[in-house]
């Protein structure tokens, strides 16, 4: 992850011809270190392909010539290597490898409710899968095809974003309160289990 | 010998473990809507959406005053470290700006996250700090500065307007919120 | 081994506690005292606050105004006097791998990593749960998740254990185990206390019977509710009607495809009654979300009154209630929750009006159609929902484990509801529960889904 942050901050400078095809490489290289190929970024080069045309395009309209769009190619490349490698090393990082990361950056209780908030996501998803497919057969307008009508969308609201949002309270109320009972927050410090 | 019996306080100026926790599920939502949304609606702008919504629930449902901040730290540190972070470690500052101007408004105008029009302009001042990281990520790349400047007030505008549709769902919410006896 | 002379573990004077806004307290003035080796049950009626004092008992009250005395026998420094197990163990296992779990508390209680494995391992001793430190918490059964629990509040030396209701969430295999469990922690000196509506399956280690009142008052004695009812066993339904549900051949596999269950065959005639019971995660769910058209299956025919089951199609004349259906209820007073179906399927006001006080009359909640839902108790929460499924008069009705949670006398009263809906409006019925031994003396049939068969 730090080689992808240093490779990211890189292309910010590479702003001549040669260190973009020598980062371009170096990048390349990486990729290929991942075991990443181009079907696996098939949805970054889309990113790319849409912000190159909407550069160009600006690009197009601010000087009204061709010269302008070199200049506006070399922008987006710049921004594509930029994002690039933080999102293909990304994708490589099981999610316990970033969770454990993440408990080593950020500070002590942060680390805890997020590590355990991404661990209990899939459930808290799964209860709202209920409460939307109760909702639908009691006649809330909420399947796709009646989104598609914003007068529908007070529907999605009432009968599925807020109780969402409460039972995502209560999901946490009863995390904290298991957490609790096993003596979290009673000592400021906390030791970590070795794992063996 | 006597035990008190113990609460789920927290030091002063500091979440209880349960908003804690709230807030958290409010930073991984507002990470996967995100990405949801951009998968489907290819909308410059709209991932705005999410991220006001989530990061103004957050504020407007529990005590600690710094409830957006709190979120925003762990939205971003997951966005980037669960590759969905297209600008990389950007994404952290581009949530902490719009988490800023939203605990600073509730600390201005504390309880006006319950109308609408304050909510709704909230949010879309909230969204507007996508024109300041746009134009700051053009300016590193070196972007023509006109051209930064238009790309960038096209991206701050679409995302102050989707920030204002947001913040003005937050009022609806909280009311419902209160009805359900979770949020005083 | 239950000593008398020994110092009493927990004792308790004069406990009183009244929930913000509410009119009365909960619990008036609860005296008791537990001693090492001790088991003891607490009953009651849903809502009479059994979680309630088994949280304060426990050391983490709820918000609300607290009075009386706790006392604790003496404890280290690096130990909880009292451990509490809640009722849903998926919301308590807040770790990836078994070891990371038992050893949660000891990190919250900063013990050197070096002295952790050995605890640990001895935790998982003493409930037996022979599973390697890094397996995955989430390929537990519940039993032994429920065992997992258990070790990790051992681990902290606790010798006074709160169990809330574990005969809820655990099959017979579990509640067997789980008795074998508590005899030897018994023996060991820890005292127990549980909290359940039905103590049937750990009646050989429980000493003693403690009763909660509606009155918040706490006695000796076991709560049974009103005189057990038997019910003769309905008539078969007419068999020449057409049926409203077929099912044929179906067959599941999970995200892995690994096959949940194979060639199931169901049929329901309208007015029939059958219940479908089998171990936890044997796909009783999932085979309701088939039914209703939110999964697909990998093989196989669902059929509802002679179309595919489209969840559009099916608006009104299925419905679906899954376990804690009180999640569901948004409106703002019990009579809008229960007219919402009816205003969505676009009918009069007049008849709607009638079908909603027909549904809260058979539900007996009339006296509350003007009441918010969101401050109803726990079962009355269930009846809410329950009557604006029925207001629609389903055709079908599925139920995922609709009495998890309800005493006898509320899951009776459930039941009755159910079947007279069924009989008066010919509705089919589908239910779904894990108690092999509960009573189904209302349904027509009975079907066990286990081994990924259904018979």
């Amino acid at each position: 992850m730090a080689l992808a942050m240093v490779l990211s901050c890189l292309a910010f400078v590479s702003r001549t011809l040669p260190l973009l095809l020598v980062l371009s490489a170096a990048n390349i290289l990486v990729l290929v270190w991942l075991r990443r190929g181009p079907r696996t970024l098939k949805r970054e080069l889309r990113t790319f392909c849409w912000q190159t045309l909407i550069i160009l395009s600006l690009y197009l309209l601010r000087f009204r010539s061709m010269d302008g769009l070199w200049a506006g190619f070399k922008v987006s490349w710049q921004l594509f290597l930029a994002m690039l490698p933080v999102m293909a090393v990304s994708k490589t990082v099981s999610q316990a490898a970033a969770v454990r990361t993440l408990s080593r950056i950020l500070p002590g209780q942060m680390a805890f409710v997020l590590s355990t908030c991404i661990k209990f996501v899939p459930l808290l998803l799964a209860e709202i899968k209920n409460i939307y497919e109760g909702q639908v057969l009691r006649g809330a307008r909420i399947l796709p095809r009646d989104l598609v009508r914003p007068w529908h969308w007070p529907d999605l609201l009432h009968c599925v974003i807020v109780p969402s949002i409460v039972q995502g309270m209560a999901l946490a109320g009863n995390i904290a309160l298991a957490a609790k009972a096993r003596g979290f927050g009673r000592s400021p410090r906390r030791t970590c289990w070795p794992g063996m | 010998m006597q035990r008190s019996v113990f609460k789920d306080t927290a030091p002063a100026g500091r979440p209880t473990l349960k908003e804690a926790l709230f807030l958290g599920f409010c930073a991984v939502f507002a990470v996967l809507a995100r990405v949801a949304l951009r998968l489907k609606l290819h909308i410059t702008g709209h991932s705005m959406l999410p991220t006001v919504f989530f990061l103004m629930l957050a504020r407007g449902s529990v005590r600690y005053r710094f409830g957006a901040v709190f979120t925003a730290v762990m939205a971003g540190s997951a966005a980037m470290f669960l590759g969905f972070a297209k600008s990389g470690p950007l994404i952290l500052i581009k949530y902490l700006a719009v988490a800023i101007v939203i605990d600073v408004m509730a600390m201005l105008l504390p309880g006006r996250f319950h109308t609408v029009f304050w909510s709704a302009l909230t949010g879309a001042l909230a969204g507007s700090t996508k024109f300041v990281s746009e134009f700051a990520i053009g300016a590193l790349a070196g972007m023509d500065q006109e051209v930064n400047l238009t790309k960038s007030l096209i991206e701050g505008g679409s995302a102050a307007l989707f920030g204002l549709l947001a913040g003005a769902l937050i009022p609806v919410v909280l009311r419902r919120l209160r009805a359900y006896g979770v949020i005083s | 081994m239950q000593c008398e002379n020994q110092e009493a573990l927990l004792r308790c004077e004069d406990i009183s506690f009244t929930y913000p806004g509410a009119a009365a307290p909960l619990l008036k003035n609860i005296s008791l005292t537990l001693r090492p080796g001790q088991c003891c049950c607490l009953t009651g009626p849903t809502g009479s606050g059994k979680t309630t004092l088994a949280r304060i008992l426990g050391g983490l009250a709820p918000d609300g105004a607290c009075e009386g005395s706790l006392h604790y026998a003496p404890a280290s420094d690096q130990s909880f006097p009292a451990g509490l197990v809640l009722q849903d163990p998926d919301v308590q296992l807040l770790a990836s791998s078994v070891g990371a779990e038992v050893a949660f508390a000891l990190e919250n209680l900063a013990l050197d990593p070096a002295a952790m494995p050995g605890r640990v391992i001895a935790a998982l001793d003493a409930v037996g749960l022979a599973k390697p430190t890094a397996f995955p918490v989430d390929k537990l059964s519940m039993g032994q998740k429920y065992r997992l629990l258990t070790a990790a509040l051992l681990v902290m030396e606790s010798r006074l254990l709160i169990l809330d209701e574990p005969g809820a969430q655990l099959d017979p295999d579990g509640l067997a185990h789980m008795q074998d469990i508590l005899r030897q922690l018994k023996h060991a000196g820890i005292a127990i206390l549980l909290c359940e509506h039905r103590p049937e399956p750990l009646l050989e280690v429980i000493d003693d019977f403690w009763q909660l009142s509606a009155d918040g008052r706490l006695t000796a004695g076991r709560w049974t509710g009103d005189p057990l009812q038997v019910h003769t066993r309905p008539p078969n339904p007419a068999q020449s009607k057409p049926a409203v549900l077929r099912v044929a051949g179906l067959c599941f596999q999970d995200t892995q495809a690994q096959p949940v269950w194979t060639n199931v065959d169901l049929t329901l005639r309208p007015g029939e009654r059958a219940a479908i019971t089998g171990p936890n995660g044997t796909g009783k769910t999932t085979l309701l979300r088939c039914i209703a058209g939110f999964l697909s299956p990998r093989a196989g025919t669902v059929s509802i009154m002679d179309g595919p089951p489209e969840p559009a199609r099916l608006r009104g004349q299925v419905g679906l209630l899954f376990q804690n259906p009180e999640k569901q209820l948004f409106e703002n007073t019990v009579y809008d929750e229960v007219a919402f179906p009816l205003k969505r399927l676009g009918l009069p006001a007049q008849e709607r009006e009638e079908r909603v006080n027909a549904a809260l009359e058979e539900c007996g909640i009339v006296h509350m159609a003007d009441a918010s839902p969101h401050l109803l108790s726990y079962g009355q929460k269930h009846l809410v929902a329950l009557a604006s499924v029925l207001a629609p008069k389903p055709r079908l009705l599925l139920l995922d484990d609709p009495l998890a949670g309800l005493d006898d006398v509320r899951s009776r009263s459930v039941l009755s509801t159910l079947s007279r809906w069924s009989d008066n409006y010919d509705m089919a019925l589908l239910v779904t529960g894990h108690e092999p031994q509960a009573n189904f003396s209302w349904a027509h049939r009975v079907l066990r889904l286990e081994g990924g068969r259904l018979a």
